[in-house]
């Protein structure tokens, strides 16, 4: 793959015009790049927290105590709040997960993939 | 007296946030060897992470403790730190500044300065910009410690150095990596805390109705409290600011608000490490959407709490001062589980704004004073040392400026007069230098010198009451705003107009209208010209919210 092709945002390169660097980076070296780079995404860090806290706060909502259930002006506040956390975790990972921040496999690079385009040839 | 009592689920979620952040940033060193700025820097990712990464690092423990007092102690009228002192700046600053920042190709403030003055003036600003960092990372270390306070019941004095100890760990193990992380996280911790938790307490007042009900038979604020723009008028102030509308508007909504929004280091570098012109320029933009619904969150639990919690912000104790707003709240309705959620938000937060200021001031003190002016020349690993040593410093010093900020029962006030001393003059010198291409070396450095003095001078004469009597201490930095600024322009000029100029080539791309060759635009990409992408539209959208929202709570 020519360094033209790439879709911009290849993490590590940093300028901004990788079109004129020469990266010296095997195809191999670049899609570990890509791999690490969706592995550390925020969108799936956000989504795996949160989806962690509702099932903390939802359990509790569920078999806590009665103090828990009614401190909050008795509202269960622990099982509302987990139960808006896990909706919104859960959005964010099939978000990260449908539009990645770089494709992975190389045949789903170029065009219809998604957002991700060529970069204009130089 | 008040006190969280976190149960060990608690521990538990707060455990679980701080291994993740800690984790990411040392196993993405291990994964990847360069530096891993990539999702902040927009280059791959929406626009929206860069305009939230924008107001997160604004959202520290001023914001949401502080903001909370000012909701206590000021009422509705504490909106106009966002609607008057934060959303037009931004505005501006994606629509009219970020063009030129992004086009200059300038990557910090002090950079700036040297380039377009002279040593001097970056020497100046570079030695004010780190008395500024370590008092404002005094505050958060306060607002963490306060934290722990209230959790353990320590002494203040013992969890500002435990504090201090968990912030030398973090910055050491974390690194970069994490903080950046830390910082995006911290945000959705904290709305996943507060939204639950106004939303309850607005319930246990009896709603809107209820809160202006109880406003108005509250004597401390009364029918006052419920308007943002009644009684400002000059000599009929009657507003609980204490301010008239001069200080409101040219005071915080201009020389206060555009000089930390527009020459905010860590502010302008988020817009700055976007991919394109045009995401630099949405990254504030997409940011004030936000910012401007956030009050709804932070200032009216403070409002909240000022009505429900006896004795708020009346007695001298520090479990009453309006700083404790939210970790009253806190208190009184949130249980286990929801509270570990809250706890891990404020701490998150507050970690991550002492980290911030530590790091800027390592950076500035290490780079911009010893390696540009002390110790020339010396090869990296000196400079690596160096480095460690003023982080430990700075920590050291911050533990001292800590104590000064456990003296302000509202440390909104405490920043405001920080800002007012440091960063007002600064806009005054940055906006005059930016557009009058007459403007000399000299003139720049004796217009800061001269309006950090201004300001200065006008605190202290305010504290002594003499000559100046401002009505509160928040009107106060308003004034000392509006001098600095005017002493620093008027210095500017005055000694341009004896000095000599800088030759014209030496200021192309520094100053408007001496733009450099044209170049072409750098990852330009087709679907910007999308009409919903479009500045001005965002812009004038939010502009358009922001007025109708003045207009609902004027």
């Amino acid at each position: 793959m020519s360094s033209t092709d790439k879709p911009f945002g290849v993490p590590g390169t940093g300028t901004g015009d990788e079109g004129l660097m020469p990266t010296g980076a095997t195809d191999e070296e670049e899609i570990a790049a890509a791999r690490a780079a969706n592995r550390f995404d925020i969108r799936r860090l956000i989504g795996g927290l949160f989806i962690l806290y509702g099932l903390i706060l939802v359990a509790l909502g569920i078999f806590g105590s009665h103090t828990v259930k009614n401190k909050a002006a008795g509202i269960n506040i622990d099982l509302w709040t987990g139960l808006g956390m896990l909706v919104f975790g859960a959005l964010m990972v099939f978000w990260a997960l449908s539009r990645p921040t770089m494709p992975e496999p190389p045949e789903t690079r170029g065009e219809g993939s998604g957002r991700i385009r060529r970069a204009p040839a130089t | 007296m008040l006190r969280l009592h976190p149960s060990t689920v608690d521990y538990v979620i707060l455990g679980i946030y701080f291994v993740v952040v800690l984790g990411i940033g040392f196993v993405a060193r291990l994964a990847i060897k360069t530096d891993l700025d990539f999702f902040l820097s927009g280059r791959s990712l929406p626009a929206w992470i860069t305009g939230l990464a924008f107001i997160a690092a604004n959202l520290g423990a001023l914001e949401i403790l502080g903001q909370a007092a000012n909701g206590a102690q000021y009422g509705v009228a504490a909106v106009h730190y966002y609607w008057v002192g934060a959303v037009p700046a931004m505005v501006f600053l994606g629509l009219v500044m970020m063009p030129f920042y992004y086009g200059a190709k300038v990557r910090s403030v002090p950079e700036y300065l040297r380039l377009r003055f002279n040593e001097a003036t970056h020497a100046f600003n570079a030695a004010t910009f780190a008395i500024a960092t370590v008092l404002i990372s005094g505050v958060n270390l306060f607002a963490l410690a306060l934290i722990i306070h209230l959790m353990l019941g320590w002494s203040i004095i013992v969890a500002i150095l435990v504090a201090a100890a968990l912030v030398l760990i973090y910055i050491t193990l974390g690194g970069l990596t994490s903080a950046i992380y830390n910082e995006v996280l911290q945000f959705f911790v904290i709305v996943a805390a507060l939204l639950p938790l106004t939303l309850v307490a607005l319930h246990s007042v009896g709603g809107i109705h209820g809160v202006e009900r109880r406003v108005k038979a509250f004597k401390a604020l009364g029918e006052a409290g419920l308007h943002a723009w009644r009684g400002l008028g000059i000599h009929h102030v009657t507003n609980p600011l204490q301010s008239d509308w001069i200080g409101v508007v040219f005071g915080l909504g201009f020389v206060l608000s555009f000089g930390y929004w527009t020459t905010n280091f860590a502010e302008v570098q988020r817009a700055l490490s976007a991919r394109n012109m045009s995401a630099s320029r949405r990254t504030p933009l997409i940011g004030a959407y936000p910012k401007i619904f956030l009050p709804a969150i932070i200032i009216l639990p403070g409002l909240i709490a000022v009505l429900t919690v006896h004795g708020l912000g009346v007695g001298k104790s520090l479990a009453l001062q309006y700083n404790t707003a939210i970790p009253h709240l806190i208190g009184n309705f949130l249980p286990q589980g929801m509270l570990g959620i809250a706890v891990t938000g404020l701490l998150a937060a507050f970690m991550a704004g002492v980290a911030a200021n530590v790091t800027s001031f390592n950076t500035v003190v290490t780079y911009d004073l010893i390696q540009a002016y002390f110790a020339k020349d010396r090869d990296s690993a000196y400079y690596l040392r160096a480095g460690r040593i003023v982080t430990i410093v700075g920590v050291l010093i911050s533990i001292l400026t800590a104590l000064i900020a456990k003296g302000y029962s509202n440390i909104m006030n405490y920043i405001q007069t920080l800002f007012s001393i440091f960063n007002a003059p600064l806009f005054a010198t940055f906006i005059i230098a930016m557009f009058w291409r007459r403007a000399t070396a000299w003139g720049g450095f004796f217009s800061l010198v001269a309006g950090t003095a201004a300001a200065y001078a006008v605190n202290r004469l305010n504290a002594y009451h003499t000559i100046f009597h401002f009505g509160s201490a928040l009107s106060a930095s308003f004034w000392q705003a509006i001098i600095a600024f005017l002493a620093g322009g008027i210095v500017l000029i005055v000694v341009s107009l004896f000095t000599k100029p800088k030759p014209t080539e030496d200021l192309r791309g520094l100053v408007w209208g001496l733009t450099r060759a044209e170049e072409a635009e750098v990852n330009a990409d087709p679907r910007d010209k999308l009409w919903w992408r479009s500045p001005a539209l965002l812009g004038g959208g939010a502009i358009v919210i922001l007025v109708v929202l003045n207009i609902i709570f004027a």
